[in-house]
Formats: structure tokens, C-alpha cells, sequence
């Protein structure tokens, strides 16, 4: 029992020591990859529109009802029009990454799309060892020049200022709160955007941040969330993926209004949930994919604004008749001048700063 | 300052829960890691019985059933089949987040995250008399009802542990099995019960989290407390009240970490405060304590 544990470990540890050697064309078992320049598509010979594979491999784990599902969904919905074999893969440890995306690199995948700045690094790495594969990065927060990459990025701050416009209004303490999942220069630009959009309607309005450190533990969030509330907030929004789900539930319990983010929360917690940042995510990669499968591709950075649609807000359409009439006006003249300023920045006539000094 | 300590027991309850775990462990001469996969398995199954039945005490008996069978499994495979106990540990801790992920899209068709309205969460309990007195109002009252239990149990394993015959006896089979055997206590008996009973607290640490911290069970949910739960044993020496401690000051850097974000200290610098806090605890407790009281044999040669 022992040794046959034993060996079964070693064996375990010389597969992955195998495994992470790397390009080293030795150590690519799948017969169609022998040369790792071998082109996919000229050794499959696939069906001229038909049946090319596209997988994603994402960072955080599906089911967040935010980015991770839209892109979800937007797959599917892609591989239903164009007919594409696809794929999710959720490559959740770092360490992870670089590998995972060179092994489906290696079996001739046609195209693969990564999401979320961490995975840049891993993409960086292996997007110049196959040059005919085509290769997606959503949400990088960077500009990656490769003839093979092709970026969609995401001005969120715009979708953060409208938010800040929308609290300046709602808050009656001229406090709100605002949670991230790490302090990283995006979310700090977002915090910055929404402390402007509230101060822009309402001089004394001030942010407290908390830095969840975890875009993945609503007990975390939750935990940040009371002790903004015990601080005086009477408002939180949320910067953190799925750690936003306990902070809802902090606001619910407290009867603190919440904005929660990339994607609409209000059906979780209709009397609490005032609105949502919307990123769109799945829609700029689908536009991506689509293209691709039309047999176009377009290397640099597709820049998603609130202009062209990647960024806005949703405000809840059920919190409505949860408020108190003074609540309410505050609500509906706030979402009047959302609108308005929305309006303003799709026209140009008002630039949101990127401010990413905390 | 009041609502640091109340969010400091918070937080500190699934770690304190787990942790009692351990020491029971521990004390049975039982060496584990396992607790983070029985918290989660624990959490898990939790969720599940409240969506099946609608009633959170059956959420409760069915977290406790999981954590028991995981500890059944765990003492069959360390001390029956002879294997060893890091693998084992490190083998549940990843089973469980593979299982409970695998079957949360199976049954809830979620792969992420399962919040849904028939998850109901333990009820808070609110203590009469204790909003007379402002401290204790805020402190201590309305907690979940696992809170308390966690509090109870701190005293109540002490006491078994040190002042009944089962619990020297259980002592005994964990520091000198050959000395109890001697003295004819059924040790790997002793171990089964302590085991299993372990595998409970752990599980009741787990639903605690899913159905009285938050109520949503979520892929890793204990997202590591299951490690910190070990680490306040390994401070307390197995001792119920130190453990205590230790989780108490792991529950109460969390929150501390929360509060002191907003003073304009340099963010990535507070988020060390936990582990800075673990680090000068490990320090001060091996300077008051030079030698062990108890000897422990390396955990991974005790099997070979």
C-alpha cells in the first residue's frame, strides 16, 4: 500500500516535472503538435468555416453572475451562430496559467482568449511561440503588440463616475464605501472616478476604500462591509467579483443600499442593490470571436467605452417601490443625472480622469 | 471599539470551531491538516440540507454527518490502512474542493457560487438581558447561534479533556499509546471516537461559514481557515483555552486589518497585520515556553 502510494507520487512529480519543460518539443505528446510552429490548420484539415476550436481559459471560477458568466454566455452564444467547437477552462492558480494556455496552444487549438490582467504574464509568454495561433486577451489593462494578440479593454472608471453621480444623490451622510478585491491600479482608478462623480453633485461627499484582498471570499467581504458601516457609511459599491456577494449581504442585513459591479445583482438583493457597473464583458469578446470566425482578426487593443457601449450602469429597476418617498426622489433625481451626464460623456463634452493615485 | 471585539468573535468563530476540532485531534494523538477539506465539505453539505429540507438545523445535522464520515475515512486510511497522514490530509483538502465544486453544478446547476432563497441561515440569537448593558449588547449579543456554540465549546472540551476519565484517558492514547494500551484503553478505539468527533467540529465550522457568516456556499468558501484553525492548535498546544486564543487573534488581526485601512497607512503594508500578528505570537510563545510539554514525533515519519 505504502510503496505503491510511493511510486504512484514519484510518478506524479516526473509527469509534472515533464510537463513544465516547457517548449522543449520533447515533452509535446499530442501527435499534432510535433513541431510547435506546425500550424494547426494546415494539418487538421477542418471544415472551412466549421468546427475551429476556440477555448477560454479563465482565472476566477464561473458562476460569479458577473464577468465570468457574460463570458460564458457569450461564448455559447457564439458557438451556436458560428458553429465552433468550444471550450472553459477555469485555471484558477496562477501557477496555473502559462502552462494550461501552452498545452491547449500545443493541441492546435484555432484560437484561445484569456481574461483578467492576471493571466497577461502567461499570455505574453506563450503567444510568441505560436505564431498561427490566434490568441485573445480580455481585460488586460495593458496594451500588448503582438501580431497574434488581439486586447478588449474596458474604461470602467467612466462606469464608476456615473455610479459616484448616482451616490452623491442617495447618500444622506455624505459617506459612502467602496470595497476592492486588491489594490491594484484599475480598481484605484474606478475609486477615484466614483470619489469625482460624487463630489461632482455633492462638494462634501467622501469614500472611505477597503481592500478586501480577495475577489473570491464573501465572508471577507462581508466582513469589510460591516466595519465601513460601524464607520459611518450609508453606501457601499463594490470592486471585488464574487467577495461583493457578502458585502450585499452586509447591506442587506444593515439596510445599507449597495452598487455592485459588472453585472446586474438586483434580483439577489432587490431592496438594497440601487444599481450596477456594467461592464460587458462577453459582448467585446463575442464581437472578437465573431470576427474570427468570420475569418478576420484584427491585432492592438479594442477599447471598450461607455460611448461604444462596453461600460455603464444598470440601475435596478426593482428597488423602486422598496424605497421611502424621500429615498425615492433622491433615487429618481439621481438617475435623471446619470443619464444626462452619461450623455455628456458618450458626446465627448465630458472626459473622465484616469486617476490611479490612491 | 465594541463593534471591533463583536467583529473579531465573528470572525473568529469558524476558525475557533475548527481549531476545537484540532485539538481533539491532536490530543487523541491524531496528526492532521485535513481540516480546511472537512470545513468545506462541511459548508457544502450544509447548504445542501437546507436546500433539500428548508431547515437550517438539518443544514447543521448534515454538515455534522459529513465532517463525521470524513474523519471516519481519515482514521480508517491513517491508522487501519496504514497511510500516511500528510498524504491523506493533503488528499481530502483537494478532494474536497474538486467534490464540493463538482457536485455545487450538478445539484445547483451554479458553478460558482449557490445563493439562492431557500437557503436559510441559523438563526441569530439575541440574549435577554444582555441589551441592558451596552458591552454586552454589542459584544455578545446576536451572534448566530454557532457563535455561542463555539464560545460553550472552548469550555466544555477543557473540561472533558482534563477533568473526566474519558478525557485522560483520551490524553493518554495521544501521548503515550503504548502506555495506554498497557493499561487497557482500546486506542485505536479511542482514536475512531475522537476522530469522527473532530470530523463533526469541523464540520460545524464549515456550515457556520456557509449558513451563519454568509449564506451562500461559494467554491473554496473557507478560502484557508481551515490552516489558520490548525496553526492557533499548533500555538495552543492542544490547549482548548490557548487555541482560543490564538483564533481570537487571528478573528481579531482580520478585522483590525479592516479598520485600519482608512488612517492613510500604505494599504499592502496593513494587509501583513495578520501575519505579522502570527509571527510575533509564534515568537513570544516559544520564548515563555522552552521546552514542549508535549513531545512530538515528526508527523511524517510516524507512519514509515
Amino acid at each position: 500500500m505504502k510503496k505503491a502510494l510511493a511510486l504512484m507520487l514519484v510518478l506524479t512529480l516526473s509527469l509534472s516535472l515533464l510537463a513544465g519543460c516547457g517548449g522543449s518539443p520533447a515533452a509535446s505528446p499530442a501527435p499534432d503538435s510535433g513541431a510547435q510552429a506546425a500550424p494547426a490548420a494546415s494539418q487538421e484539415p477542418a471544415p472551412a468555416s466549421g468546427g475551429r476550436r476556440v477555448v477560454m481559459v479563465i482565472p476566477q471560477s464561473l458562476g460569479d453572475s458577473g464577468p465570468m458568466d457574460s463570458l460564458k454566455q457569450n461564448l455559447e452564444k457564439a458557438a451556436g451562430e458560428f458553429d465552433l467547437d468550444t471550450s472553459i477552462y477555469e485555471a484558477l492558480e496562477p501557477s496555473q496559467h502559462e502552462e494550461v494556455v501552452r498545452t491547449f496552444a500545443r493541441e492546435g487549438v484555432d484560437m484561445i482568449i484569456c481574461a483578467m490582467p492576471t493571466m497577461v504574464e502567461a499570455l505574453k509568454a506563450v503567444a510568441p511561440e505560436f505564431p498561427d495561433t490566434k490568441f485573445c486577451m480580455v481585460f488586460p489593462l495593458e496594451e500588448i503588440e503582438m501580431d497574434n494578440v488581439v486586447c478588449v479593454d474596458f474604461a470602467t472608471w467612466e462606469g464608476y463616475y456615473l455610479c459616484g453621480v448616482l451616490a452623491g444623490h442617495m447618500t444622506k451622510v455624505n459617506k459612502a464605501g467602496h470595497v476592492i478585491g486588491a489594490e491594484q491600479s484599475a480598481l484605484i482608478a474606478n475609486y477615484n472616478a466614483f470619489k469625482a462623480g460624487g463630489k461632482s453633485v455633492n462638494p462634501d461627499f467622501d469614500v472611505l476604500l477597503s481592500n478586501a484582498n480577495s475577489f473570491d471570499d464573501p465572508a471577507k467581504g462581508k466582513e469589510a462591509a460591516i466595519s465601513l458601516i460601524d464607520q459611518g457609511c450609508d453606501l457601499i459599491i463594490t470592486d471585488c467579483a464574487a467577495t461583493a456577494m457578502g458585502v450585499i449581504e452586509a447591506g442587506e442585513e444593515k439596510g445599507v443600499f449597495i452598487i455592485g459591479d459588472s453585472s446586474p445583482h438586483n434580483e439577489i438583493s432587490p431592496a438594497v442593490v440601487l444599481a450596477d457597473t456594467m461592464t460587458q464583458f462577453g459582448p467585446a469578446m463575442y464581437s472578437v470571436v465573431s470576427e474570427f470566425a468570420n475569418g478576420s482578426f484584427s491585432p492592438g487593443t479594442h477599447f471598450s467605452t461607455l460611448a461604444e457601449g462596453g461600460i455603464g450602469i444598470t440601475v435596478s429597476p426593482l428597488i423602486s417601490e422598496h424605497l421611502s418617498a424621500e429615498d425615492k426622489a433622491a433615487f429618481d433625481e439621481g438617475v435623471a443625472d446619470v443619464e444626462a451626464v452619461s450623455e455628456k460623456i458618450k458626446a465627448g463634452e465630458l472626459t473622465v480622469e484616469r486617476n490611479i493615485q490612491k | 471599539m465594541l463593534e471591533i471585539l463583536a467583529g473579531m468573535l465573528r470572525t473568529a468563530a469558524p476558525i475557533l470551531l475548527a481549531a476545537m476540532g484540532g485539538v481533539v485531534f491532536e490530543k487523541s494523538g491524531v496528526f492532521t491538516i485535513a481540516h480546511e477539506g472537512i470545513m468545506l465539505f462541511g459548508a457544502f453539505f450544509g447548504v445542501l440540507g437546507v436546500y433539500l429540507t428548508a431547515s437550517p438545523l438539518m443544514g447543521v445535522a448534515f454538515a455534522l454527518t459529513a465532517g463525521a464520515v470524513c474523519g471516519l475515512i481519515y482514521i480508517w486510511l491513517t491508522e487501519r490502512m496504514g497511510a500516511n497522514a500528510t498524504i491523506v490530509s493533503i488528499g481530502i483538502n483537494t478532494l474536497a474542493i474538486g467534490a464540493t465544486t463538482y457536485m455545487m453544478k450538478m445539484i445547483f446547476g451554479d458553478a460558482g457560487t449557490v445563493g439562492n432563497p431557500r437557503i436559510i441561515g441559523l438563526p441569530r440569537i439575541s440574549i435577554p438581558l444582555f441589551d441592558r448593558v451596552p458591552f454586552l449588547d454589542k459584544v455578545l449579543n446576536n451572534h448566530t447561534a454557532l457563535v455561542y456554540v463555539s464560545l460553550l465549546l472552548v469550555a466544555a472540551l477543557h473540561f472533558l479533556l482534563f477533568h473526566t476519565h474519558l478525557g485522560i484517558s483520551l490524553r493518554a492514547v495521544g501521548e503515550k499509546p503504548e502506555a495506554a494500551a498497557a493499561a487497557g484503553i482500546p486506542v485505536y478505539r479511542y482514536r475512531l471516537a475522537a476522530s469522527v468527533f473532530a470530523g463533526m467540529l469541523c464540520g460545524l465550522a464549515g456550515v457556520h461559514l456557509s449558513l451563519g457568516y454568509v449564506k451562500m456556499f461559494t467554491e473554496n468558501i473557507t478560502a484557508g481557515r481551515g490552516f489558520f484553525a490548525y496553526t492557533a492548535v499548533v500555538f495552543g498546544h492542544a490547549n482548548p483555552f490557548a487555541a482560543a486564543l490564538a483564533s481570537f487573534v487571528f478573528g481579531l488581526a482580520e478585522v483590525v486589518t479592516f479598520r485600519v485601512q482608512n488612517l492613510n497607512l500604505p494599504g499592502p503594508l496593513v494587509l501583513t497585520i495578520p501575519y505579522l500578528v502570527t509571527l510575533a505570537v509564534l515568537i513570544l510563545r516559544n520564548l515563555r515556553l522552552k521546552k514542549p510539554a508535549v513531545h512530538k514525533p515528526n508527523p511524517a515519519a510516524t507512519n514509515n
